[in-house]
């Protein structure tokens, strides 16, 4: 492809500028996703540099630490102590202490329980009076949740002791310069000013630590474990497989045994373009209606609007339950077509697979476009006025007008949105779950699965009906890198997205 | 007291860049301090640091005599009008002058009486019980100066106060600073981009470019002898006129020679020179378009400049022309026309050629490598 | 003359032309509108249909009547649904309102190592599917007991923990507030506490009605959580899951209209508290470019 200097292509008709611009962009594209994909294994380098940093900047606090310092490496807070900042040290030291105690007692049975996550699941007694009973003994269930927790609690610990040190360094260096260290007083004082931050943040990051991160971090190992129905704590236990569920489900041979992988890449495939068909085709009917609504002269917008904006507010569970009842095969649609004589006998809306990914794209057009509707006008009334007036004085007409100024201005403003919303479909748990639960079901599928069943709906059901958890952790993953890659790709060929600030 | 001591205060950011590079200034009390540069040249940032809004990457900061580094903003007793004005919406004027002072836990009756005060100082007592949103721009740039001053600070900073209003109000409010810093003494420093606001109002003026400071002087100093070609060209309207000269030495004193006029440099830029002991053949010679007289043809030493544009500005003309016809050498002189008849107005505007002459106690000479004033000790080269 | 007939011809034209565009923008929102609105109907007029219980062919009801309420009120554990949910909603509005502001002001208005990190971990925290960290979160709640029977404080648990991570349109809020408001006010004296309590909180009226508002509705659909967590116990449902079940083969021809009477319990009162306050919403959405 050749590309032309600035001059030539400003001298290009403006159909043919387009035109070369889509070359570029799709001759770019390779380039672009490749550099994407490559900032992966850089972050990961970085990643490692930065621990490679941290270790070096212990060795240097130790080397260069005096006596105080060098003690507290092993004892918390013996530097603070005798550094006047008793109430730091105090709560060093019992942090310390209740580790010690902690890992004495648990944390190291917990841990080496997770090597194998148990041996005997089940022992039959005898009981004193000579009858059978069944003690359960090792639950590989709660073997590994408590190993993940002590993990935790280690690199925790890890973090608190590196604060220890690092402080310790700190005053050191400031009571070498003369400078008093900050009392405890000041400590506290200063959390409701300088380290507000740490006041705001500590009780939402300790939830998304405990109810998010902890969570993947967990279902991640299940994912190389066999945790399923035929491996159930506290009857029988799991083990520890490695990469044997991620080659069920990624084999490429599709045929007898390799069913899972064939579920699963039709129902990627179907997520994908359920998810691109709902976002664009939301977005786009949604600016449409906002076009509409807010064109002058026309009246009553507020009514419009309030109208749409309702179906916001009722529960979706009320309505989609209700909507994919009126689409029953003997539903009330169905039953009025027939009185009309439309039809002679009822169609499957919901129970033939094509019209069953047709209906549930429309239907969620109902559940969308009211939603699309509300940021596209906020985005149309963002747009200068005098953008139009000098259109309209260049004599473009009302078609000329939305392709040259509202589209392209609507897309730059809106592009991470676009992203958001194509993620949130590919999560679109609801419209799914409510109005199909997937169905209907084929033989053709492993794992329960059924025509317009998403990934997150077969999660859910592998979960739920199958207690198949080792799949549900490999497919919740592997939703994950789908996500990720097209974020990182969309982040880094839009060229809307690069800077927080300029979005704000 | 309130002396402000900046020593080598730096400002790098997290991405590297450095916004402001080895400040050192000593703020005397009371004194009135204008920092003034284009955008981006650090001036902001200076004074934010003063303020204890931006963290200081290198030096100290002493205000009082107290390095006052890691003090928050609070606790260095400073009042700072904002560009944006940053009234509270929410309350009413009263409270958004009462705010510092109830923060400060001071008596109701001493603040009410403090309010009234302020608003008596600044003619806003009527406007007391309205919500800022109520306010014209310039009613709100006084409930800004008066939030700042009902605390009596010891330094009180503005950041280019006047720039959101239009130029008459400016013009308006610029006098009324003046005279508020005549009831208030205290320590001012004003931040600006507008050099006739730094001339106007600062007893000295730091010129800073680029993160560097170019020059620290009164208006005069640096109006009549800018340290360097940056200084030189920012400070006065019209732009000062530049001309490669040719210098050379005559005996005690050296002459500067443009094209073929000879223009004797006068005796303290001699000395200077002399003192320099290796002097620069080639200079840049600096003139302002005032001290360009217009003289008949063919007077000896002159220089023949054709002209562009005619602005007539009623008590004078400003005349664009091109020095030797060369269209790449612009140069405006600045010509008094109060005692010229009708006739003889017209007949300037109408020459499409002029002869000029300098006036020789004004010029400065520059090196051209760095932009150096040659006669000003210790200049600062222009920032590449 | 003539030339100034044809102006007026040309004029007539375009403003015919405009009538009949505008025309067809009316039967388009309009048939847009009664489309929307038809579910709503049918919900109404299945609810206070007295003749069956079951999905029958016709829409208008033959016999009007109470008799649905009655056995939701009486007969089932509806108004348990109700009253758990009724007790999250109130929770989850307050506790969820207080972490999404605190996270929202942090990270928009202060400055601190780590913050570029922790808004992108969080991004990607985000991308994972939020049902895979629920598995987990079930067994960690059915630990300490906060399942089945005990499922209301497991779930407020569950919805206000990770609500952090829904800070944007907060932020975005606080983004839009001059930070020299913050810098007047810590020079005027006041700690960050003070500047978020006394100025940023009293300027943040609509995002912090929008948050409460979304916090206090969104438990009323949820499904997909409160399913798992209440798995097997009935009487600790939450509407939607109880709901559910009555759709199902086997309720289905005794339930219908009931399910429609319980639905419409349930979405007048969220419905009327959402058009009430629609204006933040429409304000929270747009960025405050559309006053609603």
């Amino acid at each position: 492809m050749t590309r032309l200097d600035e001059l030539d292509y400003l001298g290009l008709p403006p159909a043919k500028q387009r035109l070369y611009n889509i070359k570029v962009f799709f001759a770019d594209l390779p380039k672009k996703c490749g550099s994407a994909l490559k900032k992966i294994p850089s972050a990961i380098g970085h990643g490692f540099a930065g621990i490679g940093g941290f270790f070096k900047d212990i060795g240097h606090t130790f080397a260069d630490g005096d006596v105080k310092t060098k003690l507290s490496f092993f004892i918390m807070g013996f530097g603070q102590f005798f550094r006047r900042q008793i109430g730091r040290g105090i709560i060093f030291l019992i942090m310390e202490a209740v580790f010690i105690v902690f890992m004495a007692m648990f944390g190291f049975g917990y841990l080496a329980d997770m090597r194998n996550l148990g041996t005997v699941a089940v022992e039959k007694t005898l009981n004193d009076y000579g009858l059978e009973v069944t003690v359960y003994k090792d639950n590989s269930l709660k073997i590994l949740l408590y190993g993940v927790l002590t993990i935790f609690f280690v690199v925790g610990f890890l973090w608190t002791w590196y604060l220890n040190i690092k402080q310790n360094y700190t005053a050191q260096k400031l009571i070498e310069e003369g400078i008093r260290p900050k009392a405890f007083k000041d400590d506290l004082k200063s959390l409701g000013d300088e380290q507000y931050y740490k006041t705001l943040l500590a009780v939402p990051l300790l939830g998304i630590t405990v109810f998010t991160v902890i969570p993947i971090f967990f279902m991640i190992l299940v994912a190389f474990t066999n945790y399923d129905y035929a491996h159930l704590p506290p009857e029988s236990l799991f083990s520890w497989v490695g990469f044997e569920n991620f080659q069920t489900i990624l084999t490429t041979d599709i045929s007898g045994s390799g069913k899972f992988a064939y579920t699963f890449r039709e129902i990627l495939i179907w997520t994908l373009i359920w998810a691109l068909v709902a976002t664009f085709s939301n977005y786009f009917l949604g600016m449409f209606v906002a076009i509409c609504i807010n064109r002058k002269g026309i009246k009553f917008k507020k009514v419009f609007r309030t109208i749409l904006v309702m179906t916001i507010a009722v529960p979706q569970f009320v309505s989609l339950l209700l909507v994919s009842k009126m689409f029953a095969n003997e539903g009330i649609v169905n039953s009025i077509l027939l009185k009309l004589g439309a039809i002679t006998e009822n169609i499957g809306w919901m129970t033939t697979p094509t019209m069953a990914k047709i209906m549930v794209l429309v239907i969620n057009l109902w559940v969308g476009i009211p939603y699309l509707m509300l940021i596209t006008t906020g985005v149309l009334m963002n747009i200068p006025a005098d953008l139009y007036e000098s259109a309209k004085i260049d004599g473009a007409s009302g078609i000329k007008q939305f392709t040259k100024i509202t589209l392209p201005y609507m897309l730059f403003v809106t592009g991470p949105y676009l992203l958001t919303s194509f993620t949130a479909n590919i999560n679109n748990f609801n419209v799914i779950y409510l109005l199909t639960a997937g169905a209907p079901k084929t033989m053709e599928y492993d794992g329960g699965a059924g025509k317009t069943d998403l990934l997150i709906t077969w999660l859910y059901t592998l979960t739920i009906t199958n207690n198949d958890y080792k799949m549900a952790a490999v497919i919740g993953i592997l939703v994950f890198l789908v996500i990720a890659v097209i974020s990182l790709v969309v982040y880094n060929v839009s060229p809307a997205m690069k800077n927080e600030e300029d979005f704000q | 007291m309130a002396d402000v001591k900046l020593t080598n205060i730096k400002k790098q950011y997290d991405n590297g860049f450095v916004a402001v590079h080895d400040f050192n200034l000593e703020i005397k009390h009371e004194e009135f301090i204008v920092l003034v540069g284009p955008s981006g040249c650090g001036k902001s940032t200076t004074l934010r640091m003063i303020a204890g809004l931006e963290d200081i990457s290198g030096g100290t900061l002493e205000i009082d005599g107290n390095v006052v580094n890691d003090m928050e903003p609070k606790d260095r007793d400073i009042a700072m009008v904002f560009q944006n004005y940053a009234l509270y919406p929410h309350m009413s004027v009263y409270e958004n002058i009462a705010f510092g002072l109830r923060l400060r836990k001071v008596p109701n009756k001493e603040i009410h009486q403090k309010v009234l005060e302020a608003a008596e100082i600044l003619g806003i007592t009527e406007l007391l019980g309205r919500k800022p949103k109520q306010l014209s721009g310039g009613q709100r740039q006084r409930v800004a100066i008066g939030r700042a001053i009902v605390r009596v600070p010891k330094v009180f900073l503005m950041d280019e106060p006047l720039s959101n209003l239009d130029a008459k109000l400016r013009n308006q409010m610029r006098a009324e600073i003046i005279l508020l810093r005549e009831k208030i003494r205290t320590t001012f420093v004003y931040v600006t981009h507008d050099q006739t606001e730094a001339m106007t109002l600062g007893d000295r003026i730091v010129i800073m470019k680029d993160g560097y400071v170019m020059q620290v002087g009164t208006p005069q100093e640096l109006f009549n002898h800018p340290a360097n070609l940056f200084v030189a060209g920012f400070i006065g309207t019209p732009q000062m006129n530049f001309f490669d000269a040719e210098l050379k030495k005559h005996g005690n004193g050296y002459t500067a020679k443009i094209d073929d006029a000879v223009i004797n440099v006068p005796e303290y830029i001699c000395t200077a020179l002399d003192e320099r002991g290796e002097v620069p053949k080639n200079v840049k010679l600096g003139i302002r378009p005032e001290n360009l007289m217009i003289v008949p043809n063919d007077t000896p030493n002159s220089i023949i400049a054709s002209v562009r544009v005619n602005e007539m500005m009623g008590s004078e003309i400003h005349i664009h022309a091109d020095f030797n016809g060369d269209p790449s050498k612009k140069i405006i002189a600045r010509v008094q026309i109060a005692d010229m008849t009708d006739e003889e107005q017209r007949e300037l505007l109408g020459s499409s050629t002029l002869n000029f002459v300098f006036r020789e106690r004004t010029i400065n000479l520059f090196d051209p490598e760095d932009g150096r004033n040659l006669a000003v000790r210790d200049a600062v080269a222009v920032p590449k | 003359m003539a030339e100034n007939n044809t102006s007026d011809v040309k004029y007539r034209s375009k403003s015919g032309r405009e009538r009949f565009t505008r025309t067809m923008i009316y039967i388009f929102l309009t048939l847009l509108c009664v489309i929307w609105l038809i579910p709503f109907f049918y919900l109404v007029f299945q609810a206070f249909r007295g003749e069956s219980q079951n999905m029958v062919t016709y829409v208008i009801p033959k016999q009007w009547s109470m008799n649905n309420f009655r056995i939701l009120f009486n007969e089932t554990n509806f108004l348990h649904w109700y009253k758990n949910t009724l007790i999250i909603a109130l929770f989850n509005a307050v506790l969820q309102t207080v972490i999404v502001l605190s996270v929202a002001y942090a990270l928009s208005r202060m400055r601190f190592k780590g913050r570029k990190l922790l808004m992108n971990v969080m991004l990607v925290l985000g991308m994972f599917p939020g049902f895979l960290s629920m598995i987990a979160t079930y067994f960690l709640l059915k630990l300490v007991g906060l399942t089945s029977e005990n499922s209301v404080p497991g779930l407020i648990l569950v919805y206000a923990a990770s609500s952090g991570m829904g800070y944007y349109i907060a932020k975005g809020f606080f983004d839009t507030i001059p930070r020299s408001l913050d810098e007047a006010a810590r020079i005027d004296g006041a700690s960050r506490s003070r500047v978020f309590f006394r100025i940023i909180m009293p300027m943040a009226k609509p995002i912090i009605i929008y948050t409460i508002m979304m916090a206090f509705i969104a438990p009323w659909g949820d499904f997909m959580y409160a399913s798992l967590i209440t798995f097997g116990h009935e009487e600790a449902y939450n509407v939607a899951v109880g709901l559910y079940k009555w759709l199902d083969k086997e309720h289905i021809n005794n339930y219908f209209t009931v399910f429609c009477a319980g639905g419409l319990f349930v979405s007048v009162p969220v419905t009327v508290l959402f058009m009430a306050l629609q204006r933040y919403y429409v304000e929270g959405v747009t960025g405050g470019a559309v006053k609603g």
